[in-house]
């Protein structure tokens, strides 16, 4: 005879209590997982010292090696310039011993003693010319030529006082008149002619005059080239001033504070069941400072600390005390929250969720679930200067590394707030990409005062992969940067 | 040991006392999670994620209930959640039709043979026949876990009904017919 069954009946029978052994390796996996919490505490840590110490030495680094490399290029600037400094002079007296041998071979010991004293003060002149390579070079042939005028005078004075020996001084004399031959005139070309005596007088006189002269177009050089050596001087002090000014205003620090505007992408960051409630963002505000190098005219780098909070509120929720079994089995969020002894059995649900009444210990409650961060962030920044004018204006682009701060989510219902618990799904450091425009306005010499809407979009924030959900914002960085 | 000896050892993190605690619910939790996975490699899975929850969430069971159906209604709640991240998962919101299935039992059904069954239903039916049939959640219970309303509940557990009759019906024909032969 055929038996009817009830198909639940059959199933009942024989799967209700049914038990399977599980197969071996997954007592290794469970207890390696639920014994590994200590290691992984470490593991964050040790990332981001990893982390800090690899981004802190490249950047130690770059500005290392950029300070160094400015340095050589300023230490080589003076160091050529005094080398220059010192070798113009010998060249010049070169040049002008080179000359004076030339011109003054055949002229004894005594006018050769006198010629060295003359070269001497005429190199003490020289050297004043040091600075001014060109202006020295080419005032040269000038004074060497007022030089040999002095020493025929010279000469001749010397000819004048020893008269006994007068014979031997005029052939002196007719060597030297040769020698001056190229710089007389014709005319007096003829009178060297009729005597050497009145040739001398003659010489003697013209000289005197042609030296006056010299001397003073000699002094109106050296007066023209002082002039024109402190002008240049006052230029070079002035650039080097205004190069010592550039530099050091390369280097800037900053202080901000800054409102936040913040916003996220769709869905909970604490339970999917919250995925389409009415979410928003308050009280949110960020300060830091920062320091900022300026690698040329166009690009500045710049690093700092930022503290900012975002709190992040989910509204539209019930909650109420469960009993603990009952808790579990509503309340899918217990994944995502650590509860202390306030969240212990507490039921957070979408406010248009069924529940038993049963169940709830005490009241329900509808209220908003508040999700409270706040983030230590170290920004590495580029900016890049569009115009740099009296108002600058400059994009900005970075990332940061954000170390979670404060974590606490609380619910609240007229104004009255429980904390209860924390969120276990937060990274204790993630990353935010940063994108900006900069605008700067001068206060005073050294004081500029900023404006920087950015924009900052957070990455890896949360653990659980599968959640999408990110939070953004638009932070108003308003400050003061003062310049060194 | 009792149970309350046993649970604040594993609190300790007593490894000894972590595997006896293993030992005592594995079976049972292993047989529910391969009656909601569709095949042993899910029900692994779904298991082992299951027992961690238990040992992470260990510090919560407060002893007024019993173990066993504190840690099945976790790895119960764990199953359903991985289910519903089915991306093709479509309840049918049909009529409730309020059906008694019945078949001729004409031979025995091995645990093997029923749990294919199970495991082979559309996973929305697989979910409503579970909970109901073999684990006793009300329309209701069943509604909310699955955001569902108890209607399409009953009308899917109807349909995951239909389903193993005609699959059962015709395992009986297939084998009278060669029986037969």
């Amino acid at each position: 005879m055929k038996n009817k069954k009830d198909i639940e009946q059959i199933f009942q029978e024989k799967l209700r209590d049914f038990e399977a052994n599980p197969p071996q390796e997954s007592w290794d996996y469970i207890s390696e997982k639920i014994n590994e919490k200590e290691e992984k505490k470490r593991i964050i840590p040790l990332f981001w010292l990893k982390s800090a110490i690899v981004s802190t030495s490249v950047a130690a680094v770059l500005l290392i090696s950029y300070f160094l490399f400015n340095d050589k290029i300023d230490s080589n600037l003076p160091k050529n310039n005094t080398e220059i400094a010192h070798q113009s002079p010998e060249i010049q007296n070169q040049k002008i011993t080179e000359n004076n041998l030339h011109n003054h071979s055949k002229i004894d010991a005594k006018t050769a003693e006198i010629i060295n004293h003359q070269n001497n003060i005429t190199d003490s002149k020289n050297t004043n010319f040091s600075v001014n390579t060109i202006t020295a070079e080419s005032s040269l042939p000038k004074s060497n030529t007022s030089k040999n005028i002095k020493l025929t005078n010279n000469t001749l004075n010397s000819v004048e006082k020893n008269k006994t020996n007068l014979e031997n001084q005029s052939s002196e004399e007719k060597k030297l008149a040769k020698n001056l031959q190229p710089e007389i005139t014709p005319n007096q070309k003829n009178i060297e002619e009729k005597s050497p005596i009145v040739l001398a007088e003659n010489n003697l006189e013209n000289s005197a005059k042609k030296e006056q002269e010299v001397l003073k177009k000699e002094e109106n050089i050296l007066a023209q080239n002082n002039s024109e050596e402190n002008i240049f001087k006052t230029k070079l002090e002035k650039e080097t001033q205004k190069e010592t000014q550039k530099k050091s205003k390369k280097l800037s620090v900053f202080a901000n504070y800054t409102p936040l505007f913040a916003s996220s992408t769709k869905g909970s960051a604490i339970s999917n069941s919250f995925d389409n409630n009415t979410k928003s963002f308050d009280d949110n505000n960020s300060f830091g400072v920062g320091i900022q190098y300026a690698i040329n005219d166009k690009i500045s780098v710049r690093t700092g600390v930022n503290n900012y909070s975002l709190n992040h509120k989910t509204e539209n929720i019930i909650f109420f005390k469960a009993n603990s079994t009952a808790s579990i089995s509503y309340n899918n969020s217990y994944k995502t929250l650590s509860l202390n002894e306030n969240g212990q059995n507490m039921v957070i649900l979408n406010n248009n969720a069924s529940f038993y009444n049963a169940d709830v210990v005490g009241s329900v409650n509808s209220g908003t679930l508040n999700q409270e961060m706040s983030f230590i962030e170290i920004p590495i920044e580029l900016s890049y200067n569009l115009l740099n004018k009296k108002l600058k204006i400059n994009t900005i682009t970075g990332l940061s590394s954000v170390i979670l701060d404060k974590n606490a989510v609380s619910v609240s219902s007229n104004n009255t707030k429980t904390e209860i618990g924390k969120s276990n799904n937060i990274n204790d450091v993630h990353f935010t990409g940063n994108v900006g425009l900069g605008f700067s306005y001068p206060f005073s010499k050294n004081l500029d005062l900023k404006l920087e809407p950015t924009f900052k979009y957070h990455f890896n924030t949360f653990k659980d992969k599968q959640n999408s959900f990110s939070p953004y914002f638009i932070g108003i960085y308003t400050g003061f940067v003062y310049k060194f | 040991m009792n149970v309350e000896e046993l649970i604040s050892s594993c609190l300790q993190k007593n490894a000894q006392s972590q595997r006896e605690l293993y030992d005592y619910l594995a079976p049972k939790l292993f047989g529910a999670c391969l009656k909601y996975a569709q095949n042993q490699d899910d029900a692994k899975d779904y298991f082992q994620e299951s027992f961690i929850l238990i040992f992470k969430n260990l510090h919560q069971f407060n002893f007024k209930s019993d173990l066993f159906f504190w840690a099945k209604k976790i790895t119960i709640n764990h199953c359903i959640s991985q289910l519903k991240k089915n991306k093709n998962l479509a309840f049918t919101d049909l009529e409730t039709i309020e059906t008694h299935e019945e078949i001729n039992e004409e031979e025995e059904f091995s645990i093997d043979q029923l749990l294919k069954l199970v495991q082979e239903l559309p996973t929305q039916y697989k979910m409503v026949f579970n909970l109901y049939v073999l684990d006793h959640y009300s329309h209701r219970e069943i509604a909310e876990m699955l955001n569902i309303s108890e209607g399409t509940s009953k009308s899917n557990l109807s349909r995951a009904k239909m389903i193993l009759k005609q699959k059962i019906t015709s395992q009986q024909k297939n084998t009278l017919y060669y029986h037969e032969k």
